[in-house]
């Protein structure tokens, strides 16, 4: 009696770890591939991107921006019969904005489902910096909306094997800032930089490119939780700046513009990439935005005409249009969904390695890119290769109201 | 070096607003509202929401507002306050301290899913051409901040010293016992304290907003400036605060222009560090004596 309760006892354990084995001998995603990381199950029909990002939080408009960027790209790959003939869908993992929160809910996603065949990391650096090493670990293939403070350069590829952004480095849009500058005969300008990682990364490139062309230059930095800049402002005016470069977001772009304004300091101004991140006619007056420019991509600027941009618009249409941010988010969202697709054609496979390699190839030509041209990458580097047609996508763009995506320039 | 310091009294006043409220709700319950910060951002976008959004005239919307920070306040004390005094005699705990955190963190909360977390401009109804005073150039709506933040503290200082309601405030500030028993309602008190504070916030908010917009986050930051200006000028004093407002304002303001942004923050740890070890119990405070 005893021998058989215990023998009883014994075998419901024993069959649970039967039932694991034969369950992880029948998947890829069992005990043993765990082990090398996750591999998207293959011959489902569909091809599922994951997106993390903020959907409700500080950064919802960012966010869902990119989400319906990733739905309309995917609407037209399914259209023309998808990925490799998968059905590509969408899934939204919400990390409410917060880094730690992001990493949270992607590994939560991740033993709750199966694989994705891609994932979106994150929508802003310090999500995506907290993302790449866990998707990274698990051999997931990802694209993110840009690079996690420069984790994504050349020679980073040995820790972030399969991992991409369609978002080119920071050297070319200041160079593009610094060839205006030149262009327009400054002799000094005015950098006020707002404490944040974006300002601050692109400061060495500036610096550089301003040296390189005999530019002098003139550094103030603003706190991340100033509300009033004037000081700064009022330092470059001493300094006889002849020019203003601002590299500032949001609330401190008003400060700025209200500063420059209550000064009296009727130099122009040129905003770097994320001047426009909020509508700046939002934060400051017409009279405030006089003679302020900022650059960023053609795609943002209504006085440009894309190609495949049309196709971008009537497909984003379905989910409200682009809302409160440039239509570069979007296109660079598009860009990199039409990258994976092109890749997967060229490799004729979607598996994360095949992927990486056809990227890797040097050129995964597309008809139906947006932003830029072409995207370059290679075995060490999954930033896009500096080309002229990354240089060719980016251009000055004078303040004004942006409606659905694009500027509407006071100075047309 | 005028026009960094005139900046500094423009921050100054805000935090010596805030400051201002914190005193109105600290001297007749001993406790700290950490919410005011929040109640004035939330005035901000109120205001956005009657000028830029509804059109309403100036002098409607100040009374709309004022109204609504008074219940809000009121609602305040009712939901952080109240239920952490039942059964208890004494109140200013550290658990006053928590709910209303938790109120300031609640309502910004609110602010972001009614308006967005994007900062909004609030328009100013009133004078936009800068002035030139001294060499300094002013914008009507920091002239009307900074003069407002010292009639509010003056006026605030004198009803407390001179009227009978604000004599009954210090009696319970004293003594809350003593206070009871000679007939005053402090649980009334209280609540009417809160609410004054509220609508101060929502009166402040039309100065406020146009100079910092509305940005939901922007409570935590104000709520703290507005602490170190009350801990420089002592709890009790609203004069005390004014002048640690903009003290605070301007030794910020001088730090990041001649320093760099990195000395901002440490700039104001510094004059409350400072203050602290001199004068313990602030510019305008009493140090309380104690029988042992």
């Amino acid at each position: 009696m005893k021998i058989t309760r215990l023998a009883a006892l014994l075998a419901v354990p024993a069959a649970c770890f039967a039932a694991a084995g034969c369950g992880s001998s029948g998947t890829e995603g069992g005990a043993s591939a765990s082990a090398q990381g996750n591999k998207p199950a293959k011959g489902d029909g569909t091809f599922t991107v994951a997106f993390v990002g903020d959907r409700s939080g500080p950064l919802k408009t960012l966010g869902t921006n990119v989400y319906n960027g990733l739905q309309a790209a995917a609407d037209y790959l399914n259209e023309n019969g998808g990925i490799n003939g998968e059905k590509v869908k969408i899934e939204s993992v919400n990390d409410n904005g917060d880094a730690s929160t992001s990493v949270q809910v992607l590994l939560k996603y991740l033993t709750t489902h199966k694989a994705p065949d891609m994932v979106w990391s994150g929508i802003e650096s310090n999500s995506t910096s907290a993302l790449l090493p866990v998707i990274s670990k698990r051999g997931l293939f990802s694209y993110s909306y840009q690079d996690g403070g420069g984790l994504l350069g050349e020679g980073t590829t040995g820790k972030y094997p399969h991992q991409f952004t369609t978002f080119p480095p920071s050297a070319v849009p200041v160079g593009v800032v610094a060839d205006h500058f030149k262009k327009m005969g400054y002799k000094k300008v005015g950098i006020a930089e707002e404490s944040i990682s974006i300002a601050q990364g692109e400061r060495p490139y500036m610096l550089k490119a301003l040296d390189e062309r005999g530019i002098k230059h003139e550094l103030v930095q603003m706190p991340a939780t100033a509300t009033d800049v004037t000081p700064q402002i009022d330092k470059l005016k001493s300094a006889g700046a002849d020019v203003l470069y601002y590299n500032g977001v949001a609330a401190n772009v008003g400060y700025g513009m209200a500063a420059r304004a209550k000064l009296g300091w009727k130099v122009p101004v040129v905003g770097g990439m994320a001047f426009a991140a909020v509508d700046p006619t939002s934060l400051a007056s017409k009279k405030a935005l006089d003679d302020v420019k900022f650059v960023n991509f053609k795609v943002t600027d209504s006085a440009e005409d894309r190609p495949n941009l049309d196709i971008v618009e009537q497909h984003i249409a379905k989910y409200g249009g682009v809302n409160g941010v440039g239509m570069n988010v979007v296109t660079l969202t598009w860009d990199a969904m039409m990258a994976t697709a092109a890749a997967a054609q060229q490799a004729k496979a979607t598996t994360p390695d095949a992927l990486t390699k056809a990227l890797e190839s040097g050129s995964t030509p597309s008809e139906k890119y947006a932003t830029i041209s072409e995207y370059s990458y290679t075995s060490t580097n999954h930033e896009p290769k500096i080309t002229d047609a990354v240089h060719d996508a980016y251009t000055i763009i004078g303040a004004g109201p942006i409606v659905h995506g694009r500027v509407n320039s006071f100075e047309k | 070096m005028a026009q960094t310091i005139w900046s500094g009294l423009t921050m100054g006043a805000i935090f010596a607003l805030i400051a201002s409220g914190f005193t109105v709700s600290l001297i007749p319950t001993g406790v700290f509202n950490f919410a005011q910060g929040a109640l004035v951002v939330g005035g901000t976008f109120l205001t956005y929401q009657w000028l830029a959004k509804a059109g309403m005239p100036v002098i409607p919307a100040v009374a709309v507002n004022v109204v609504i920070g008074v219940v809000a306040g009121a609602l305040c004390e009712l939901i952080t306050v109240r239920p952490l005094r039942l059964g208890r005699a004494v109140g200013g705990g550290p658990s006053e301290l928590v709910t209303t955190v938790g109120m300031a963190t609640a309502l910004v909360g609110v602010y972001g899913l009614a308006w967005g977390y994007d900062p909004l401009r609030v328009p100013f109804h009133g004078p936009t051409e800068v002035v030139t005073i001294l060499g300094v150039r002013m914008e009507p709506v920091e002239i009307l901040l900074v003069l407002g933040a010292v009639a509010i503290a003056f006026a605030l200082h004198a009803w407390f010293k001179y009227t009978r309601l604000g004599h009954a405030c210090r009696a319970v500030a004293e003594d809350r016992d003593a206070a009871t028993l000679r007939g005053v309602n402090v649980n009334l008190l209280s609540i009417g304290a809160f609410a004054a504070a509220g609508g101060l916030a929502g009166l402040a908010a039309f100065a406020v907003g146009p100079v910092t917009l509305a940005i939901p986050t922007l409570a935590h930051t104000l709520a703290l400036g507005g602490f170190v200006a009350l801990a420089v000028g002592g709890e009790q004093s609203f004069v005390g605060g004014l002048i640690g407002g903009f003290g605070t304002g301007i030794v910020s303001a001088l730090a990041t222009r001649y320093i760099g942004a990195d000395a901002t923050n440490i700039s104001v740890l510094a004059v409350l560090l400072i203050s602290l070890t001199v004068r313990p119990a602030g510019l305008g405070g009493v140090a309380a004596v104690r029988s042992v």
